[in-house]
């Protein structure tokens, strides 16, 4: 019996001209969905690439510049620095920069906000142009993007809503119900059978499309925790398929009409989409507040020291504190500008570093407060759980800016030092300048963090079908 | 006639059960963004006067320096918030807020505040517009989707038009019965929306935020009224009830939710962005080569010297009275001057066409529009932020150029960067003080909306008669 009404509800979805038509769009979307992340990647990867190829470039060409034994040229309209001089080479940018993970494609998450390519310099960053973004139209982030986790997060649900709000209702409103009733039918046997017949339909058009989207869009299936990271994701979107289903049910168990359904089903979604996220938003702000970022500029303008007149006096102080960088050879001359400045970076970068800090340290509190948060909606659980697998989020970009602070630490020490030795590079040592490579963060933590809110998703699911399942009892017919 | 079935509409509105929770959460919601919205603004405004003033302290404070590394140390220039962002706070939270006024650089807007949030900010944000343009529609959706198609269910059409009730009166009643109960959660809103802006701004900000107020309540109401019409057109054209809902939902899934994002990527890969190397290896790249590419700076810096020995009567640079490296820096600037208009113009056009595509799809969605229009009206949308930061740029010129000038004038070339001042010059410095466009500055960029709101108003409301004179009465 059961297989019948799972096999009849089939034939009902697909005899029915304006659930293809639904089905078909829902599909585009899907796919549409994709081919945006796919094209995001690809071409955010391009210009990390680029900088990273053109950072390769300029060592190579100054490296074999000091082989030649070139020294600069400070000819007019030939301007040129010395190849080997640690300042020119520590003072520029350079760019560590965070590759996307495997499964990038599920969300652009935050990779469109946070600095993927992070800006690298014995100066303080403010100086540079990796400070200088011009950065996306502001327009875009008020919109959003249509990546697949947009799909997933809200249009799925819709679909699903629009599959299952009148599962029972339609059926006791064509008088349907009472026949398939006086059948050897129990109603939570009915139910259960339409139910699993729209999951495994809805269920396998996402896998599909999903897949053939993959392959289509080249994903490189061998790379490192693509598997688990995907496994992962078919998980959480079972999951929140699963919920949405069994709210509708348990919509659907109250008896009401089918427009009452439909209204209280888009109010539900309305309310567990739209209005709880920026609810908790508001909230997470007030309770860890990010201070104003002119905190920031105040901390930069603290160090308020003029190279010209007060670097005789700062470079003598310094080279006391610290013998070991007193050049071998000659004596440094304390009027230096570039000697004084970067002193006075180095100086200015400590206090911002700081501060920076304390910025960093707020919105990992936010976070933090998110991930338990999150439970109050499964769109939100899903939306983080998305962004986690994806690698696209907070938590991934916390990974790489740790990782960043060390780099920055053995920039400085590289260039800083030979700086103040008033040095210059030996050809070997273009080798030894350090070089960013990303350690990936491991899959296990991505997996706790996701399990966490797969098992939430389906724990309210099963919370609401037993609800269900009690409301049966009195479910009239008529 | 009209009025009796007005009055019945609106009756039975208040009656609904799901009109009045509806309405209830809403108002709610709406209350509780506007004071939301306030505070934000308040908090805000507080944050940047206090910066702009300590901006300015450190500036006049930063002790005895040659002028041009003054000028490499700089002022920061602030974006004001505007009171109507309150309601409406459009792209504040996305675009920088902050510009680095100093020598050389015109550097570009920073510290977007999104860049300080979770993602759940991504969510979107609880604002006043936010409720008004997502929510609003919903609710006119619940309320008017069984107008005709309810009473045909119910047999009540058929006996309505029988007693010689016009079709025509009845789609006038159910507007005016529907926009009556509409309104009975809009006035109140408005009037609190009006004290929130009365009691958040001064007395001259609140008179200049009025016009721009009242605009942007005339295009919700038309906006409302083209999601009355859609409403009774699709209920009138409807065979059940069920159907009614299910189309005015999916209208309202396809053009509030999906299209804003669908357009958006359109737009994306439509007019993609330069990456921010390419940007400034662009503007090195015209620095050394000159604007045109003709002049390089070496040559420029030969012709200034020449012109100025000519000047003086002097035989070499070292002999002028006036310091020549200043100078030099000031001919740097007005040379850079032209090419960062040129080059962040370009930028601007990009982000315009993005826009502009993006605005095209309003003939398709009323949604995109009433964006638009409310933000532009709020002064949060791209056009005044492209205002201010060309304020900035126009404020950053006269401020370098006193700095080199008072460098140039004070000291002969022979003495080098070793002429040092303090307090009394930095207090000659201009100050920054952005005055906001007024209302028809930004009504200008918004022909374009007004008309597709009013089209979208009219066109459904006028279409809801016409199906309505030719709806199935069984």
């Amino acid at each position: 019996m059961f297989t019948k009404i799972i096999k009849n509800e089939w034939r009902n979805l697909f005899a029915e001209r304006s659930f293809l038509v639904l089905a078909i769009v829902f599909a585009v979307l899907l796919g549409f969905g994709i081919y945006n992340g796919a094209k995001w990647i690809k071409e955010r990867s391009e210009k990390s690439k680029a900088l990273l190829v053109a950072q390769e470039k300029d060592f190579a060409d100054k490296k074999e510049k000091t082989a030649k034994g070139f020294k600069g040229s400070f000819e007019p309209g030939n301007f040129q620095p010395d190849p080997a001089s640690p300042y020119s080479i520590g003072m520029g940018l350079q760019y560590a920069v965070l590759p996307f993970s495997p499964t990038a494609i599920f969300a652009v998450g935050q990779s469109d906000i946070l600095p993927i390519d992070a800006g690298v310099t014995i100066s303080s960053i403010q100086r540079t142009i990796a400070a200088k973004a011009i950065g996306e139209n502001p327009l875009s982030f008020l919109a959003g993007r249509f990546d697949l986790a947009f799909v997933i997060i809200y249009l799925l649900p819709l679909f699903i809503l629009a599959l299952s709000f009148n599962i029972l209702s339609g059926e006791r409103e064509t008088g349907v119900l009472q026949i398939l009733l006086s059948q050897p039918l129990s109603l939570k046997n009915l139910l259960t059978a339409k139910v699993t017949a729209q999951f495994v339909f809805l269920y396998a058009l996402v896998l599909i499309v999903t897949l053939i989207g993959l392959l289509v869009s080249g994903v490189n299936f061998s790379a490192e925790g693509f598997l688990v990271r995907t496994i992962l994701w078919l998980a959480v979107v079972f999951a929140y398929t699963l919920f949405w289903f069994s709210l509708a049910v348990f919509i659907n168990s109250f008896g009401f009409s089918s427009a009452t359904n439909a209204v209280a089903c888009s109010a539900v979604w309305l309310i567990l989409v739209l209005v709880l996220p920026s609810l908790l938003n508001i909230l997470v702000s007030a309770v860890y507040p990010v201070p104003p970022r002119s905190e920031l500029i105040a901390a930069e303008r603290s160090v308020n020291l003029d190279m010209r007149k007060d670097g005789k006096r700062l470079l003598s102080e310094h080279y006391q504190d610290h013998p070991e960088l007193m050049p071998k050879s000659e004596k440094p001359d304390l009027n230096d500008f570039g000697l004084a400045f970067v002193y006075v970076q180095r100086l200015i970068k400590e206090k911002m570093d700081e501060t920076q800090e304390k910025f960093n340290n707020q919105i990992e509190n936010q976070q933090n407060l998110v991930s338990k948060l999150r439970f109050l909606s499964p769109s939100i659980i899903t939306g983080e759980a998305i962004n986690d697998i994806a690698g696209t989020g907070l938590n991934r970009h916390k990974h790489f800016r740790s990782q960043v602070k060390e780099f920055d630490k053995a920039w400085g020490e590289f260039f800083v030092p030979k700086i103040y030795r008033l040095e210059k590079l030996s050809v070997d040592d273009f080798d030894k300048i350090p070089r960013f490579k990303y350690k990936e963060e491991s899959t296990s933590e991505v997996s706790a963090r996701v399990g966490l809110g797969i098992l939430v998703l389906v724990l309210m699911s099963v919370g609401l079908m037993f609800l269900t399942f009690g409301k049966l009892e009195n479910y009239r017919l008529e | 006639m009209i009025a009796k079935i007005a009055r019945k509409e609106f009756i039975e509105c208040l009656r609904d059960g799901r009109f009045r929770w509806t309405a209830l959460i809403i108002l709610a919601l709406l209350l509780v963004s506007l004071g939301l919205g306030w505070k934000n603004y308040s908090d805000t405004k507080r944050e940047i006067d206090t910066a702009q003033a300590e901006s300015r302290e450190t500036w006049e404070n930063q002790g005895e320096r040659n002028p041009h590394s003054a000028g490499h140390f700089g002022v920061y220039a602030y974006k004001p918030k505007k009171p109507l962002s309150l309601v409406d706070s459009g792209l504040d939270n996305f675009s920088g807020s902050t510009i680095w006024v100093e020598a050389h650089y015109r550097n570009p807007a920073k510290h977007r505040q999104i860049e300080d949030a979770t993602a759940l900010q991504r969510f979107g944000e609880l604002t006043a517009a936010g409720v008004l343009q997502l929510l609003l529609p919903l609710l006119i959706i619940f309320l008017v989707f069984d107008a005709f198609a309810g009473e045909r269910t119910n047999g009540t059409l058929r006996q309505i038009l029988s007693i010689g009730v016009k079709r025509s009166s009845l789609v006038f009643g159910k507007i005016l019965g529907t926009t009556s109960a509409l309104f009975l959660l809009l006035i109140p809103a408005t009037i609190i929306g009006f004290l929130a802006l009365a009691f958040a701004t001064a007395n001259e900000s609140l008179l200049s935020s009025l016009p721009r107020f009242l605009l942007m309540c005339v295009g919700y109401l038309l906006y409302f009224g083209a999601f009355i019409g859609i409403a009774l057109t699709v209920s009138a054209w409807a065979s059940t009830t069920r159907l009614a809902l299910i189309i005015l939902l999916g209208f309202w899934i396809f053009t509030c939710l999906a299209l804003p994002r669908l357009t958006n990527d359109i737009a994306l890969n439509a007019h993609p962005m330069p990456s921010n190397k390419e940007f400034w290896d662009q503007i090195y790249e015209d620095m050394k080569e000159g604007v045109d590419g003709h002049n390089p700076s070496h040559v420029r810096v030969k012709e200034l010297e020449e012109k100025l020995l000519k000047q003086y009567d002097v035989e070499k640079k070292e002999d002028l009275p006036v310091n020549f490296n200043a100078l030099m820096l000031q001919q740097g600037e007005e040379h850079s001057n032209l090419l960062y208009t040129k080059r962040y113009d370009e930028i601007w056009n990009i982000y315009y066409s993005q826009e502009r595509l993006q605005e095209y799809f309003g003939a398709v969605s009323p949604f995109l529009p009433i964006r638009s229009f409310s933000m532009a009206m709020a002064g949060t949308d791209l056009r005044h932020q492209k205002h201010f930061i060309d304020e900035v740029e126009l404020y950053r010129r006269e401020f370098v150029k006193m700095l080199n000038m008072d460098f140039a004038n004070n000291s002969p070339t022979k003495d080098g960067y070793n002429y040092f001042v303090g307090k009394e010059v930095w207090k000659k410095a201009p100050k920054f003080k952005y005055v906001e466009p007024n209302t028809n500055w930004a009504l200008q960029y918004e022909v374009w909306n007004i008309i597709l709101l009013s089209i979208w108003c009219f066109g459904a409301l006028g279409l809801s008669v016409f199906a309505a004179n030719r709806m199935r009465v069984i």
